[in-house]
């Protein structure tokens, strides 16, 4: 058994091999042909340079110009610009796993699998985040060398195909007749952001007035990945007559709230759910370039900029409370002093995430996941988070269902609900973006394969 | 009686022993595969060099138990002249040219230009280690962190600000005087554990991290009131032969002498320590014979254990990996593509790691010393200057990164389908060989992007005169790659033959070395207490 490197463009790139969602090129697709091979999962990157423009012709970026502070996500780096990863069969085109939100999916997962010592280090190389916004903007967007020489990224596609321990059959006869990989690319307006003036005056805001023209550019890019081809004897011994692979999925959903009250009801329509977690933003700020509309930030009334604080979470399944039979009632909802998220509510967060007992890495901490009004008081940049320390804001609310047995909880025929009572007194919709990890089966034969949820 | 102490005894003991059944035994040499509740005592020798001197060390270890891993090595310098520190990235690990693992008169292990070796390895150290233990066990210190600005403090290009005044702003209302930092950020610096500031009148004027510790200063003064004595280092021996890391030595089942041999750097040759900036150059380091040592720990388990382990493995083989240097000295101005025969041939090779170092530093000029791996320059204008900065289209145009492209090839095929260019994913090559993440920035690694604080490290600190500008010192000086060699072939006659096209390495006086280990396996075999050791 023999492994092989390779090294696959995307289908539909233009002569020149740049991407950008501005220009036209929304989608990047990559195709792992069908071919009697094995992928491993966890060598699949995204390869390739990533740049900023002002406009067509390419201006540098300046921080000294008041009306020049483009800004992005720090913490998400290059996957702030991955709106969607859809992965199908290449030869019948079947979904196996589709992510939608995927920046804000990653927005949530990476600070609760990584820690402030891995985004100074490997994660600045390879996803060009960094902890902190005006390092990332330092380093990245106004990288002095990247009109000729383009930020270099080489990312793992995190999702729970890629991420499994088992190879992937590519095979047609006894696999997934090989893959598709579909790379959406997040809008420009959802990406950058008029960011906050550093320096003298630095209370200062960014407009949006030379932001209208700016867009991001990929170029170079291509999928690599490792393959292991079996022995002769390994082939004989796969069934030819069809199979199973078992995955894990990442399953995704989006409502909005603007209420005190605030009840989401989704059908799931799955069978074995691990855990769901979700993370908000105000609805008027996704794709604007006046915010940052990838930032994970607690609730706010957006007449007076006050914080919407929660002040109670309940699970729900079928109507009844699940898995925790109460409600967490925050420590300060009666009182005026409390503005931190609640220990509990940020525990269950990490847990639906990322096993609470085993998880070492995080990005969660005292200082990013405060109430809005803990954070100093500049009413646009507070609440875009470039204020905080420690790569912006890290707010959610989850739940895992499973962390023993590993085999989920069934919301094929019960609904999923979570009920937040807070303070959201004005006309502020909140988008709710909800992921829930869950496993999946995919059988296969030589006629096609299915997906079983 | 200790059985360790008569070796004829102890053979008695192993050759009248009752028979256990193969199944009863645990792999007492592979380290983790004990249970937890076997009874087992640890015996500790601090052995004396038996030949000691400035170039060389040879230690003689005792045929007993089971040698651990983690047995350490204590080293000491003389005090030199003037201040000085062991090189950032590596630590004490710069005084070791050579390691050598003999028995009897077989090679075991043997890893030439260790220091470099170690330099590669010492990546995989994550920031927590290199804040919180490595500073004291071998005076490396490479942590990372944000340093974020206080109030009062300028942003601007002649960072670090020199006035703290309000007048100036600071971007929030929070941050002097222990409030909150704001998000302001002075870029990433080295990360000792405290604060990187001093505001005046704050305690940590005393002792901010811009000063290098002074525990580990091995510059000796009464005067100071401090220490009086130098500090002493260690390297684990595990660390010197890393087959170590997942095997044991059975010491007890080995009638051979067996040697470990240190050939040193020289104490004057700007490897072992650095000095302040515009110090001498040629300051000495000196080893202090006295502090050399060896903490050798010997393992024992239940006599019936041992002995039954060693019946049942009179004939006992493993394998391992040992390390091959391949070397050569290299000029930037070849930005054609080179190719190099690494050997290698007829072996077994998992896994090839290679560098180029620029030999110009010294002991005056960079708290890394010579141990780096240099990455290709920047090029144009104001490329090193952080913002902001204005850049009209025809710098743009001009700036640009110096490019690196690697392949790999043996047995009449390339290790990638087509060149690797691109720095991220020269990375990922690391990631994939070792299964492990560099905590490398992305400037420290390929000099990518403006991330170092232009703020200096190393005393006085009032001035910061002598100091070394964080942003010089360790952009681009990370600049490793490895390739794991994925096909499971023993490579061919051909060797292996590596590809790269450079352009370009900034300009040197000296000429770089490429170093590239190669990763190959090796078996050990120990018969009736004698021990062999050949190529896979």
């Amino acid at each position: 058994m023999s492994n092989h490197n390779l090294e696959i463009t995307p289908s539909n790139v233009l002569s020149n091999g740049k991407i950008s969602f501005r220009n036209g090129n929304p989608i990047i697709s990559f195709i792992i042909g069908e071919q009697d091979k094995l992928l491993i999962g966890r060598s699949v990157r995204l390869a390739g340079k990533f740049r900023l423009k002002m406009n067509e012709g390419g201006t540098f970026t300046d921080r000294a110009k008041a009306n020049d502070l483009a800004q992005a996500a720090s913490k998400l780096g290059v996957y702030g610009a991955i709106d969607q990863l859809v992965i199908k069969s290449q030869q019948t085109h079947q979904v196996i796993e589709h992510i939608k939100y995927y920046n804000r999916f990653m927005a949530s997962y990476l600070p609760q699998s990584v820690s402030l010592c891995d985004q100074t280090s490997h994660l600045s190389e390879s996803a060009l985040v960094m902890p902190n916004a005006n390092l990332f903007k330092q380093s990245v967007l106004d990288n002095p060398t990247q009109t000729q020489s383009p930020n270099s990224f080489c990312v793992p596609l995190s999702c729970g195909l890629l991420n499994g321990t088992a190879n992937i059959p590519l095979s047609s006869s006894w696999g997934l007749k090989g893959l598709l990989i579909e790379i959406h690319l997040s809008p420009d307006t959802n990406f950058i952001f008029a960011g906050v003036k550093q320096g003298p005056n630095s209370q200062a805001e960014g407009t949006t007035t030379t932001l209208v023209d700016s867009f991001y550019e990929l170029s170079d890019v291509k999928l690599v990945c490792e393959t292991i081809d079996p022995t002769p004897e390994q082939l004989q011994a796969y069934p030819t007559s069809g199979g199973t692979f078992e995955y894990n999925s990442i399953s995704t959903y989006f409502t909005s709230i603007n209420s005190s009250n605030a009840i989401i009801n989704f059908n799931l329509g799955l069978k074995r759910v691990m855990g769901v977690f979700m993370n908000f933003v105000p609805s008027a700020r996704i794709n604007s370039y006046a915010h940052d509309g990838l930032a994970t930030i607690p609730f706010f009334n957006s007449d007076d900029n006050t914080n919407a604080q929660i002040k109670k979470v309940s699970f729900l399944r079928g109507g009844t409370k699940f898995p925790l039979e109460y409600d967490i009632d925050y420590l300060g909802k009666d009182g005026l002093e409390y503005k931190e998220a609640d220990a509990q509510v940020i525990r269950n967060f990490i847990n639906s995430v990322s096993a609470y007992a085993t998880n070492e890495r995080l990005m969660i901490n005292e200082k990013n996941t405060f109430e809005l009004t803990n954070i100093p008081l500049s009413v646009k940049s507070a609440f875009d988070n470039v204020y905080v320390v420690d790569g912006g804001q890290n707010m959610g609310v989850g739940v895992a269902y499973d962390v023993i047995s590993d085999q989920g909880v069934d919301f094929s025929t019960q609904a999923f609900g979570a009920q937040l009572t807070l303070d959201l007194v004005s006309n502020t919709p909140h988008g709710v973006f909800l992921f829930a990890h869950n496993k999946q089966t995919v059988a296969y034969n030589p006629s096609g394969l299915q997906v079983m949820v | 009686m200790d059985m360790s102490k008569d070796p004829d005894m102890a053979q008695d003991v192993v050759k009248t022993a009752p028979s256990v059944s193969p199944g009863q035994i645990p792999d007492l040499l592979k380290i983790g595969s004990i249970q937890s509740n076997v009874q087992m005592s640890v015996d500790t020798d601090v052995l004396d060099p038996v030949v000691q001197n400035s170039k060389f060390i040879r230690y003689v270890l005792q045929n007993k138990g089971i040698l651990h891993s983690h047995s350490k090595l204590q080293f000491g310098f003389s005090s030199p002249s003037e201040s000085g520190w062991l090189p950032l990235n590596i630590g004490i690990g710069g005084l070791i040219q050579r390691a050598t693992l003999r028995i009897g008169n077989q090679t075991i292990s043997e890893v030439d230009d260790w220091a470099n070796f170690q330099h590669y390895k010492s990546q995989f150290m994550s920031s927590e280690a290199m804040r919180e233990r490595l500073p004291y066990l071998t005076g490396q210190m490479m942590s990372k962190k944000v340093a974020y600005n206080i109030e009062g403090d300028q942003w601007s290009a002649a960072d670090p600000p020199t006035a703290i005044s309000d007048s100036h702003g600071g971007g929030s209302s929070g941050g002097k005087d222990g409030a909150a930092p704001t998000s302001q950020s002075h870029g990433l610096v080295i990360d000792s554990g405290r604060s990187f500031y001093s505001p005046p009148g704050s305690y940590e004027s005393q002792a901010p991290s811009t000063e290098m510790p002074s525990y580990m200063d091995t510059y000796k003064s009464v005067s100071d009131g401090e220490y009086i004595d130098t500090p002493t280092w260690q390297i684990a021996l595990s660390d010197l032969f890393p087959f170590l890391k997942t095997n044991q030595l059975p010491l007890y089942m080995m009638k051979e002498q067996i040697t470990l041999e240190l050939v040193l750097t020289d104490a004057a040759s700007g490897g072992r320590g650095w000095v302040l900036s515009g110090g001498t150059a040629s300051t000495s380091f000196s080893l202090d014979t006295t502090k050399t040592k060896m903490f050798a720990d010997y393992q024992y388990y239940p006599q019936e254990m041992m002995v039954a382990y060693a019946n049942a493995n009179s004939q006992l083989q493993f394998s391992y990996t040992d390390y091959r240097l391949s070397k050569l000295s290299f000029n930037e101005d070849s930005t054609s593509q080179q190719i190099r025969n690494l050997g290698g041939a007829g072996r077994i090779i998992t896994k090839v790691m290679f560098a180029w170092t620029n030999n110009d530093p010294t002991a005056a000029t960079s708290p890394l010393l010579v141990w780096n791996a240099t990455a290709p320059a920047r090029e144009g204008t104001n490329v090193n200057a952080l913002p902001p900065v204005e850049q009209d289209a025809a710098e743009a145009a001009d700036n640009k990164m110096g490019s690196s492209i690697i392949n790999l090839k043996y047995n009449n095929a390339f290790l990638f389908p087509i060149d690797v260019d691109n720095t991220a994913r020269q990375f990922h090559n690391i990631v994939q060989a070792e299964g492990l993440v560099p905590y490398v920035s992305r400037e420290e690694y390929a000099r990518e992007g403006l991330s170092l604080s232009k703020r200096t490290l190393a005393p006085p600190v009032a001035t910061g005169v002598g100091g070394y500008a964080l942003d010089t010192a360790l952009s681009g000086k990370g600049f490793w790659h490895a390739l794991r060699l994925n096909r499971s072939e023993r490579v061919n006659s051909r060797g292996l033959e590596l590809y790269w096209t450079l352009n370009k390495l900034p300009t040197a006086t000296a000429a770089y070395t490429m170093r590239a280990y190669l990763e190959t396996i090796k078996f050990v075999s120990l018969k009736d207490g004698m021990v062999s050791s050949f190529l896979a």
